[in-house]
């Protein structure tokens, strides 16, 4: 046990039982491709989601409003090996416009490599952007009535910027904690977009892992994964600082 | 008034809406005035009398094959097409249905008795079982959840019930959470004093006069994992990991159909709208039930 933390700290996962390889090549194979994935997922969640919550939240039309409700209730609804099944069939062998299954180095050609990952990096990004959505929409409807909203109206400023400097700012801080909650699933890879769209990612290496029984892949790719969640909850708890100064660590 | 609006009791008074959590009375007339609600009930009774009678509606038996009608279009002699073997597309999603909703019932309803026993024993208990049952609970939440369920399936061998299990069991800490939170305020309340003072035993106590007063963001959190489960279920099936061929699961007729995408997509397209229509509509519902149930979402959904 000892032995095995100690060779841990040296960066040494042990080898594959099923191929032989040694697992920090293994898992730093996977790992470029589902951290891509999901920055670029996350990227257009917000893209997204951000938007349509502060129209949703805005909004005085009701038709509006509970419109944006139903499709976000949608986009929830949706699995995703099917959407990225549909994404596939209608944008790679129908119109042609996305290639199927390749996926080539960031560095090397990056507007190719942004092309090819935008369908799995789309079909994952949907539920996310729903649920963003729909929790920036609730936060701005919690903060419409507040003082200090009433304050930056009655001082006539644009709507805009009522609603950007000093709704959207405060109503941001529960969505920062739920894309970082998102995030830290989403590095665990997306097993099954990473399946539909053949992409060799951390999921995909679980997955293999579990069913050919490679206990020592599994273990690894259970440790990093837990890593990175960590990982990615601290980045947010110092992103609070940002977005909202009373909030101080010592 | 019923006693579980304290529950719900926020910092702010309940000012002069309707009584938090109503009588089962006033909470159908409010379900039947969200248009959400009406929707969302009507599909899922269209879907589950459909489930339920599946062999009377079927037109073919959903396993025989039709060599001579591989791929047929929707229309005609099979409703919406048949697949790679020549099976009737509509069969086996009447019969997917079956499993789909089967599973979801069965593994949410596992969750919802095992988590919230867990997590009124939890509450009400206290003390070292607390710290015990929550921290157990809080490494099983640590895991990915899909990977907790392959896990569990893989060693105890793919199949249906085997899903049911391995779905139930990551559902058990979000019931359990969902049920220790409102016990703690429960518990101190006066009836269940008087209930203890009057000799009562523990498990009549919670049975008898905490549940009763919990129960109802427990119901809620089922509705929506209810949705959860069906998407889970057919996503286990897509990998292989749930229900086995030939029999016919939502999830395995969209990865079958993947195969042969692009010479006929409808084995792939009905299947998976088959699985948004349930998953939509149980949305739907948990989305009313939560607007109708938590005031503090009522009020700004009656007053924009």
């Amino acid at each position: 046990m000892s032995e095995r933390l100690g060779r841990l700290l040296t960066g040494n996962l042990g080898t594959s039982v099923r191929t032989g390889r040694p697992i920090t090549t293994l898992v730093a194979e996977a790992l470029p491709f589902t951290i891509e994935l999901a920055v670029y997922s996350i990227a257009l969640a917000v893209l997204i989601g951000i938007p349509a919550g502060t129209l949703a939240g805005t909004t005085s039309s009701r038709w509006a409003d509970a419109g944006m409700q139903t499709l976000t209730l949608l986009g929830l609804s949706l699995p995703a090996f099917w959407v990225g099944a549909m994404f596939i069939l209608l944008f790679s062998v129908y119109l042609r416009w996305f290639p199927v299954l390749t996926y080539t180095a960031l560095l090397d050609a990056p507007l190719a490599n942004l092309r090819g990952f935008f369908l799995p990096a789309l079909t994952l990004a949907i539920p996310n952007a729903a649920a963003i959505a729909r929790m920036v929409r609730a936060s701005l409807v919690s903060v419409r009535r507040e003082e200090y909203v009433k304050v930056a109206r009655a001082k006539g400023l644009s709507e805009w910027r009522v609603v950007r400097a000093h709704m959207l700012k405060n109503a941001l801080i529960p969505v920062v904690t739920l894309i970082g909650i998102v995030a830290g699933y989403l590095l665990g890879g997306a097993i099954v977009v990473e399946q539909v769209f053949a992409i060799p990612g951390v999921g995909r290496l679980g997955l293999q892992a579990i069913v050919q029984r490679d206990y020592p892949v599994l273990q690894a790719v259970v440790l990093v994964v837990t890593a990175l969640f960590v990982l990615v909850n601290l980045l947010v708890d110092l992103i609070y600082v940002f977005l909202d100064p009373r909030i101080r660590y010592a | 008034m019923s006693s579980s609006i304290r529950v719900y009791a926020t910092r702010k008074p309940v000012r002069a809406y309707r009584p938090a959590a109503p009588r089962t009375a006033t909470l159908f007339m409010l379900v039947c005035r969200s248009p959400k609600a009406v929707v969302g009930l009507l599909i899922l009774a269209t879907i589950a009398a459909a489930a339920t009678m599946a062999p009377h509606l079927a037109p073919y038996p959903v396993t025989e094959m039709h060599p001579s009608d591989r791929f047929a279009p929707p229309g005609g002699k099979y409703a919406l097409g048949t697949d790679f073997f020549g099976r009737d597309l509509l069969s086996r999603v009447l019969f997917g249905y079956r499993t789909s909703l089967l599973v979801a019932v069965m593994s949410v309803g596992f969750a919802l008795v095992c988590g919230s026993a867990l997590g009124m024993s939890a509450g009400y208990i206290g003390g070292a079982l607390d710290t015990t049952l929550m921290r157990a609970m809080d490494i099983l939440f640590a895991f990915p959840v899909l990977l907790l369920a392959i896990t569990i399936v893989v060693v105890l061998g793919a199949g249906t019930l085997t899903t049911v299990l391995a779905i139930g069991i990551v559902y058990v800490p979000i019931f359990a959470r969902i049920a220790r939170a409102p016990t703690l305020v429960v518990r101190e309340h006066a009836y269940v004093e008087a209930a203890r003072a009057l000799g009562q035993r523990t498990l009549r106590v919670i049975a008898r006069h905490v549940l009763p007063n919990i129960s109802t963001p427990i119901f809620v959190q089922a509705t929506i994992n209810l949705a959860t489960a069906i998407l889970f279920e057919s996503a286990l099936s897509f990998l292989g990991l749930g229900t086995q061929p030939p029999y016919p699961s939502l999830g395995l007729m969209v990865s079958e159909g993947r195969n042969y995408i692009e010479l006929s997509p409808w084995p792939t397209v009905f299947p998976g709208l088959a699985i948004v229509l349930a998953v939509l509509s149980f949305n739907l519902v948990g989305d009313a039930l939560q607007e109708i149930l938590d005031p503090r979402l009522r009020q700004t959904w009656v007053s924009s």
